[in-house]
């Protein structure tokens, strides 16, 4: 009887929160104003977009400052000067990157769902290569565009058949062939190993690294699967062990963050000191976080992060500056990092304030002389424009080219550690290559300015 | 010739299988433990493990030692699974055995929560006390290092306690009675629901040894770390038979050795799905378990 009374009690509680929390959101979207099925509200000049991404789970070390520095740059855009007079509303939502161990409803079909519902101008930044496969159709069918997904797969770049997607950051592909045309040049006539993701991430690495020149023996192309960082952690050693015996000079990964540091660590302990050039997707020192990393050479579209260079680039000194006035901020619900002018910028927080910079100046472009953003000028404003953001290359989509950024340059690890972590130019050469054409170009690293309307 | 043999590639996968594979032992063996005393499969044992292992470890930030910081996660591990049985556990006895497995199942999630709350998701790196370099032979690496002979002689150690525990103390002789036949213990004056309280504090304090040995690897220590090692050592528990403290660390063993050996010699896509046939042969072939003793089993 005593469970009976519990029981009901703790319905008719839950059924009132519910209640409440119905009537707090009806509220709110009520007290707005109108806001279009399309998340604009014209009235209030808000444009409502959002973004799922780990925020917990295995995935979240690093991904999620990804995202928390987004909604940072977006709340003090909005914070100083707007843009031009509108303001954005960018909503965070944990899809615990699909693993299934961070509660119900975490994950990325729930909470994409979740965001056409709200409903949301568009996905901005959305993470991952399988969870935003997944979304691609769904998306498309409720017409809302799905830009600048965080992933370097070549999938995103198909205007033909999708022309409301959009990548973001250089792909798999440019980079091995990047890695393979410095490698044929300073590593002439040594030998060189791979170890890859066992998909699209470790495939069209090699695949690149092949396009660049370099063609490792057939026993030195090795793979691994992506649950081997928790299941088989054995295999990164034997994989080491193979590329030491076969006296391997120069080792590429092409792994994530955790399996970068199991292949480090493995090297290491069998004495093997082979000359590392890491994938830019696992090799942020302050995620990889690994003493052994110092002297890899890794791959970056931003300039490198390090205790100087947050005044030497004009567009990290800016990152920096926005991440120190959000720092420890609750936005949307969402507890930014904390952040001071000495703190040293990782790759995944530049990457996030990349994304939501380059959103801002294509809201920029349409709203200028008073427009009104549309899905449909928006996604013009895109294809028609050269966006600047702390990229090193400029963002430059086209009709017929949805791929983003194209190239990126070479950086040294020269420190290591979670706060500490940082890296250096190797030298001043920017490469691109062309997502049709695969053909590689070289240009020199220029410090460019940030635009005026980002204050 | 004996430094053929040290830096030989079989008995380099041997042995780094090994060092992998008494983690896998030790987890097993906590499932043994609570399973023996009383009936109760602990899906929270990884979490439960894990967050002990958080409580020691993170003294070392305040410059305890790592001895100390090991022994205060044990003392903390026995006494938590043991107000686990009393608090969570006791009330559920002599209800459908599905009641158990969900309250665990339920703290599995909670406790990983928790400590994702408290201590962030980022990995946490506790400085090991020994180098994982491995050990030289002319200029070759064997496969061990002092690290991973240290996680071994830790996980053997715990074993051999166990052993002599159940098998030459009267306590051990005590516990098993009441774990076997509570009811005919409880009549002979045993304090039946103590000692399977105590089973319980065993079990906790064996698997916070097994948190801070894995600890100790590239992997660090997160909130998901014991993920991996539970399947691997709920397999291991199901192969050796649940009974058997034993089998669980042998079959521990073997499955950390057949992976290693199917990395190098095969293809490491195949090195989990081998355990989980391994799982299907054995049982099939010998559904107690292979190290069970006597053959009636509850279905």
């Amino acid at each position: 009887m005593k469970h009976m009374n519990m029981r009901r009690r703790l319905a008719a509680l839950s059924a009132t929160t519910l209640t409440l929390g119905l009537v707090a959101s009806g509220a709110s979207v009520l007290s707005a104003g109108a806001t279009g099925s399309d998340g604009v509200n014209t009235s209030s000049k808000t444009i409502t977009i959002g973004g799922t991404f780990p925020l917990s789970g295995l995935a979240a070390a690093g991904f999620q400052d990804v995202a928390k520095a987004a909604l940072a740059t977006f709340d003090y855009v909005n914070g100083h000067g707007q843009v031009n007079g509108w303001s954005v509303d960018y909503k965070v939502l944990d899809d615990c990157y699909n693993l299934g161990v961070c509660g119900a409803g975490k994950n990325t079909d729930a909470q994409t769902q979740a965001l056409v519902n709200t409903p949301v101008f568009a996905t901005v930044g959305s993470l991952g290569t399988a969870t935003q496969q997944g979304e691609i159709s769904y998306l498309k069918t409720n017409n809302t565009p799905q830009l600048f997904v965080s992933s370097g797969a070549h999938f995103w770049n198909d205007p033909s058949s999708n022309p409301n997607l959009f990548g973001f950051q250089t792909n798999y592909l440019a980079e091995g062939k990047i890695f393979g045309n410095y490698i044929s040049s300073k590593f002439k006539g040594k030998k060189v190993g791979f170890l890859g993701q066992n998909d699209d991430f470790g495939q069209d690495g090699l695949q690149g690294l092949k396009n660049g020149g370099v063609t490792p023996a057939t026993a030195d192309q090795l793979t691994y699967n992506s649950t081997d960082v928790v299941f088989n952690q054995g295999t990164f050693r034997t994989s080491m062990a193979k590329l030491q015996s076969d006296k391997v000079a120069v080792v590429v990964l092409d792994t994530i963050p955790q399996g970068t540091k199991l292949a480090l660590d493995a090297a290491k302990s069998l004495g093997f000191k082979p000359q590392f050039i890491i994938s830019g997707v696992g090799s942020d020192p302050q995620t990889v976080n690994d003493t052994n990393e110092k002297g890899a050479i890794t791959f970056t579209f931003f300039n490198a992060t390090n205790a100087t260079s947050n005044k030497a680039s004009a567009w990290n000194a800016w990152a920096s500056k926005v991440l120190t006035a959000e720092s420890g901020k609750t936005v949307n619900g969402v507890k930014l990092a904390t952040f001071t002018s000495k703190s040293i910028l990782s790759g995944n927080q530049l990457y996030g304030v990349a994304i939501a910079a380059g959103f801002i100046e294509a809201l920029n472009k349409v709203t200028a002389n008073g427009g009104t953003p549309t899905r449909s000028n928006f996604v013009s404003a895109l294809t028609s424009n050269s966006l600047s953001t702390p990229a090193i290359l400029p963002l430059a989509y086209s009709s017929t080219n949805h791929q983003g950024l194209t190239g990126g340059y070479l950086v040294s690890v020269t420190a290591t550690g979670q706060a500490t972590g940082a890296t250096k130019a190797v030298n001043t050469t920017v490469y691109s290559v062309n997502p049709t054409t695969q053909a590689l170009t070289t240009s020199k690293l220029t410090n460019a300015a940030v635009p005026s309307e980002f204050k | 010739m004996i430094a053929n043999i040290l830096t030989n590639r079989i008995v380099n996968d041997i042995a780094g299988g090994a060092s992998q594979g008494v983690i896998i032992g030790l987890v097993a063996l906590c499932l043994v433990l609570v399973w023996r005393a009383t009936r109760v499969l602990n899906f929270a044992q990884g979490p439960m493990a894990m967050f002990v292992t958080y409580i020691g470890m993170t003294q070392m930030d305040h410059h305890v030692n790592f001895w100390l910081a090991a022994v205060i996660s044990m003392v903390v591990g026995f006494m938590f699974s043991a107000l686990t049985e009393i608090v969570i556990v006791k009330p559920l006895y002599h209800k459908a055995e599905i009641n158990p497995i969900v309250v665990m199942v339920g703290m599995f999630t909670l406790l990983e929560a928790i400590a994702s709350a408290i201590w962030t998701n980022i990995p946490r790196y506790p400085t090991a006390p020994y180098s994982s370099i491995n050990f030289q032979s002319s200029g070759n690496p064997t496969g061990l290092s002092p690290l991973s002979t240290f996680q071994i002689a830790a996980a053997l150690a715990v074993m051999t306690f166990v052993a002599v525990l159940f098998n030459y103390t009267s306590l051990g002789l005590k516990l098993r009675a009441s774990a076997l036949a509570p009811e005919v213990s409880k009549l002979l004056g045993l304090r039946v629901s103590r000692l399977l309280t105590l089973g319980w504090g065993i079990a906790g304090a064996v698997g916070a040894v097994a948190g801070v040995v894995i600890s100790l690897n590239p992997g660090g220590l997160s909130p998901n770390m014991l993920d991996a090692m539970f399947i691997l050592g709920f397999i291991a528990a199901a192969i050796g038979g649940l009974d058997s403290p034993l089998g669980a660390l042998i079959s521990g063993v073997g499955i950390g050795v057949i992976m290693q050996l199917i990395n190098d010699y095969w293809n490491s896509n195949y090195a989990d799905m081998v355990a989980v046939v391994l799982l299907v042969v054995a049982l099939m072939l010998r559904p107690q378990g292979i190290f069970t003793k006597n053959s009636a089993r509850r279905v």
